[in-house]
């Protein structure tokens, strides 16, 4: 029994001694790009990108390492602490400020320039993946939000039109809500559903700004307070599901699809989970709703591509960006993931083409819509996105704390923050 | 010589001295290092910034005390169910039957299923459009409707904790079985003999001999309780409005959310520190009580 | 009377336990489109295998499993033969030190894992292990080791001593004595013991998720997560994939139990 142990026991290191001794690392002639926003579809066409990349390139091979969404933060933290950092990685919005704060991102000034692509990017592009005027990340396409719903309950609760307006937007859902079992809108009150607060503040403010030139927040003024008192008043009246209050975006959209509440504030990516499981003539889109000073601003998300600062092959990486950009791949890729793409003139064809998409056509189409843009560029975003607001809106709609005091203590956290920002950027 | 080997205690812990060591010791301190930083994880950035971050837990925060609230009524419930069901399904179990080694094995699944899958599993049963959990507690009279329990702050967090008792109760009865089994039967035949009744066979002979499991048991299990986060976060993200928030889903969002591993680490060693006194207590336990083989 | 209770508890038991499996096993058997219009009724109008076909044919699930399998069984053999050695210290010696032991191995499942998984991700990065099986093999020893030592210790205790003396008396060697009579009574605990770290071995997600990139050194739990993508999860084939993975757990236990049933009764006395 012993002996059978001990031979047992040094089976096992033997084992681990092998994994050790292998060169399991990817070869260090490759590049590796990590993506974060993983679906097994999207991981293909990424792939299909790389090996046109590599046959355009030769010599050159690259390795993708794909992270489930739910963990990738953490994960490529530890990975960029521990020393393995890869080439190329994918970028979202709010984690940008972290990334370059900690001097992890190359500045890609130098060797991509705007002028290197088409004119007719979209004028942002280069502006949102830059932090104090040096370009650190180029969106690869971009997440707009607008308004789907289901035609069908509409029609049972006799409704013709989606809501223009916020007012109507508030009527549909009490009128929707009468119908048994239906409420009016698919409210996300868990991780990710902030976005929402910010549309209805700044949209009832008037004004897309989250900061005034004092550098004060917008969210002390008083359209800001009678957003969150709207959304208060449909979750407490019973116009979106009791439980949407810790939804996050799967709940939010299965909510939708099994018909639990007929609105959905949601960015084009969600409408291929929908079609999956939803005929595609029983829902369609439409621009967020207006504001009382005839505006509306529908947030504006982005992911882009960076490259690492401790990369060794940074012109290979700056390449292999620019190539996952070209035009066609991009389009491709905005097609396949619903994205608005960099490119002008392409998201009208991409939106029109779906049955669902004129909700979005129309946004990025009409004057009356312009984008809400958060600010990416404060290190604490990431905190107050995924942790302040969410806690402290759950309090709101639960009635523990009044719609002042929400928004005083969301403006005073952006307030102070964006202080020690400006602060740095002077010194 | 080699009789000095194997008579030597430290010949038979050094292969776990080597393993605890270099993979929990070494992080472990380094994890509480943290506490005494200013440490940014991305840039590798360390500033000394000595007890300052300790100033911080002990007056400014509110979140830490309600979570150290819900950690204790987290723990105590969870630990209490899985135990008093665990131990009596061991009981169930002791003396076998026909047909007990297929059931056995089905009653010990839950222990296996990943701790994220428990949670994904249990909210889908506690939702009214896909599971059965809202009706039957409609049915009961227990709800008016059928609603979603984790949406209710008052009541969120019996969610977790069924979903943890589920998980739990096949590791009580599993340790409690085998130290039953390991009785003599001589020793309850003599008993019997003795016309020793059931119950008082229980409290003085059976109990008695498996306390050296039950104490290990619970306190172990006590403090991975204490420190679980996976089906919390999973099942309400310490939500709503922080009513499920514990002290090991706080420690994770400061780290990983809010990206300040100085202050979640100490936020870990108040947690390690009040570990350590139930852990002191239970062993004073232990030592008090008499020693039976 | 009393028989009949006994039954209809562990009944009560059984219902308790496998009703979330049964949920599961539904919804790996429903179509997609009838997932949320058919939420709650207790079996789908319509049974599809599409999902169990997914899973097993065009996904890589069959590797994950074997590679969940070696990482598991290897951790909780390892586990339970450096745990045999050290409760058997514990439990058969006085020395200098012990306390110490037991008190340091008791606080390392004290600290929460989220706050020293990036120091052992350096650790072994260090020694090459990042990334591979062999690593999470280590890992995993490590930290299941605590209380698989304890757990041994409390079966030593509960095994009478004087019979190991008396063997040692009679001319045999301490780890003769321990191999002939002490290990044999224990049969239970080892028993206990490795049920014990291979599932928590088969079930433990979060190192497995920070340590291995490669598809071809993902276990099981970690592969699960490639369903879950921002927008959906993918119910049906996650789900199947679920059962499918208890299956071989079950297979395990049932193989186990043996030694935990055994015991003391199987005769080890005698011999």
């Amino acid at each position: 029994m012993i002996r059978g142990a001990i031979i047992f026991v040094v089976m096992v290191f033997g084992f681990v001694l092998w994994q050790a001794m292998s060169d399991k690392d990817h070869d260090p002639n490759h590049l590796m790009i990590v993506e974060v926003n993983t679906s097994p579809e999207r991981t293909r066409l990424l792939r299909d990108h790389l090996d046109s990349f590599e046959a355009a390139n030769p010599g050159m091979k690259v390795d993708v390492i794909s992270l489930s969404w739910g963990q990738a933060f953490e994960k490529i933290g530890m990975m960029v602490a521990g020393g393995r950092v890869p080439d190329v990685m994918e970028m979202p919005d709010f984690w940008l400020s972290r990334y370059v704060s900690a001097g992890q991102i190359a500045d890609m000034t130098p060797f991509i320039k705007k002028a290197d692509f088409d004119d007719d990017i979209e004028g942002g592009t280069f502006q949102y993946g830059s932090i104090n005027d040096r370009l650190y990340t180029i969106p690869y396409g971009f997440y707009l939000r607008a308004l789907i719903y289901n035609k069908r309950i509409f029609e049972r609760a006799g409704i013709e039109k989606p809501p223009l307006t916020l007012q109507e937007f508030y009527d549909t859902s009490a009128k929707i809500s009468e119908l048994p079992g239906v409420t009016g809108f698919c409210h996300q009150g868990g991780r990710g559903g902030p976005v929402f607060y910010y549309w209805l503040m700044t949209t009832m403010n008037g004004s897309p700004k989250f900061f005034d030139e004092d550098g004060n927040s917008t969210f002390y003024n008083q359209g800001a307070i009678d957003g969150l008192t709207l959304i208060r008043d449909l979750y407490q009246n019973g116009y979106v599901p009791k439980d949407s209050i810790n939804w996050n975006f799967n709940e939010t959209v299965s909510g939708f699809y099994s018909g639990t509440c007929a609105m959905l504030h949601q960015t084009p990516d969600a409408l291929s989970a929908l079609k999956k499981r939803m005929d595609e003539d029983d829902y369609s889109s439409s621009p967020m709703p207006l504001g009382p000073s005839g505006k509306s601003f529908p947030h504006l998300g982005y992911i882009g591509w960076s490259v690492l600062e401790k990369s060794t092959k940074k012109q290979a990486a700056f390449k292999l960006v620019r190539h996952l950009l070209a035009r066609e791949n991009n389009q491709e890729w905005a097609e396949g993931s619903g994205l608005v793409p960099i490119y002008k003139g392409i998201s009208e064809n991409i939106f029109a083409a779906i049955p669902a998409g004129q909700g979005w056509l129309k946004t990025t189409q009409d004057d009356r819509w312009s984008y809400l843009i958060n600010p990416n560029y404060l290190p604490e975003i990431a905190e107050f996105d995924s942790i302040t607001v969410v806690q402290s809106g759950q309090a709101m709609m639960l009635g523990e704390k009044t719609p002042e005091q929400t928004a005083k203590m969301w403006a005073d956290f952006l307030t102070a923050a964006n202080k020690k920002y400006r602060q740095g950027k002077d010194q | 010589m080699k009789n000095i080997s194997i008579n030597n205690p430290w010949f038979y812990l050094a292969p776990t001295i080597v393993f605890i060591v270099l993979l929990v010791i070494v992080p472990l301190v380094t994890g509480i290092s943290y506490a005494f930083y200013d440490f940014d994880l991305l840039s590798g950035t360390q500033t000394f910034v000595g007890l300052e971050q300790f100033h911080k837990i002990m007056s400014e925060d509110s979140l830490f005390i309600s979570s150290l609230y819900n950690t204790l009524f987290w723990t105590s419930t969870s630990l209490f169910f899985q135990f008093s069901l665990g131990f009596a399904l061991a009981l169930l179990l002791k003396d076998g039957f026909k047909g007990i080694s297929l059931i056995q094995p089905l009653l010990f699944i839950p222990w296996a299923v990943p701790s994220f899958l428990i949670g994904l599993m249990w909210v889908w049963m506690f939702n009214p459009v896909t599971g059965p959990i809202p009706y039957a507690l409609e049915a009961i009279g227990i709800m008016d409707q059928p609603e979603n329990i984790l949406s209710d702050p008052e009541h969120a967090m019996w969610g977790p904790i069924v979903a943890n008792i589920w998980f739990g109760i096949p590791f009580f009865t599993i340790m409690l079985l085998a130290a039953l089994r390991s009785i003599p039967d001589e020793i309850y035949e003599a008993a019997k003999m003795d016309g020793v009744s059931a119950f008082n066979i229980f409290r003085y002979i059976t109990v008695p001999l498996i306390a050296p499991t039950i104490l290990i048991t619970l306190l172990i299990r006590a403090i991975w309780i204490a420190n679980f986060a996976e089906i919390i976060i999973v099942m309400t993200g310490g939500g709503p409005a922080n009513s499920t928030q514990i002290i090991a889903t706080y420690i994770y969002d400061t780290a990983y959310q809010k990206m300040d591993f100085g202050y979640a680490s100490v936020i870990s060693i108040a947690l390690l520190f009040m570990l350590m006194l139930y852990g002191f207590a239970l062993g004073r336990l232990r030592q008090k009580m008499p020693v039976y083989v | 009377m009393i028989k009949n209770s006994k039954y209809g508890l562990i009944i009560g038991f059984l219902i308790f336990t496998l009703f979330p499996v049964f949920w599961m096993f539904k919804i790996s058997l429903t179509p997609d489109r009838l997932l949320y219009s058919e939420g709650i009724v207790a079996w789908p109008s319509q049974v599809t295998f599409d999902h169990y076909y997914a899973v097993i044919v065009e996904g890589s699930f069959p590797d994950y499993f074997l590679n969940s399998f070696i990482v598991s069984f290897s951790t909780a053999a390892l586990t339970t033969i450096i745990a045999i050695a050290a409760g058997y210290a514990l439990s058969r010696f006085q020395f200098k030190g012990r306390s110490l032991v037991i008190i340091t191995l008791l606080i390392t499942q004290m600290f929460p894992i989220v706050m020293i998984i990036a120091p052992i991700y350096n650790v072994l990065t260090f020694i090459n292990l990042v990334d591979s099986l062999a690593g999470l093999i280590l890992v995993y020893t490590a930290f299941n080791l605590p209380f698989a030592c304890f757990l041994m210790q409390s079966f030593f205790d509960g095994s009478p001593q004087e019979l190991e003396e008396a063997a040692m008396i009679d001319g045999c060697t301490r780890l003769q004595a321990l191999e002939k009579i002490t290990l044999p009574l224990c049969l239970p605990g080892i028993g206990a013991t490795l049920g014990f770290v291979f599932t928590a071995a088969w079930s433990e997600l979060l190192f497995a998720l920070m340590f291995i990139n490669r598809q071809s050194q993902m276990t099981f739990p970690a592969g699960i997560m490639n369903f879950v993508t921002k927008f959906s999860v993918d119910w049906g084939q996650m789900a199947a994939a679920m059962i499918l993975a208890l299956i071989p757990v079950c297979i395990f236990f049932a193989y186990i139990q043996k030694f935990i049933v055994q015991g003391l009764t199987a005769g080890a006395l005698k011999g």
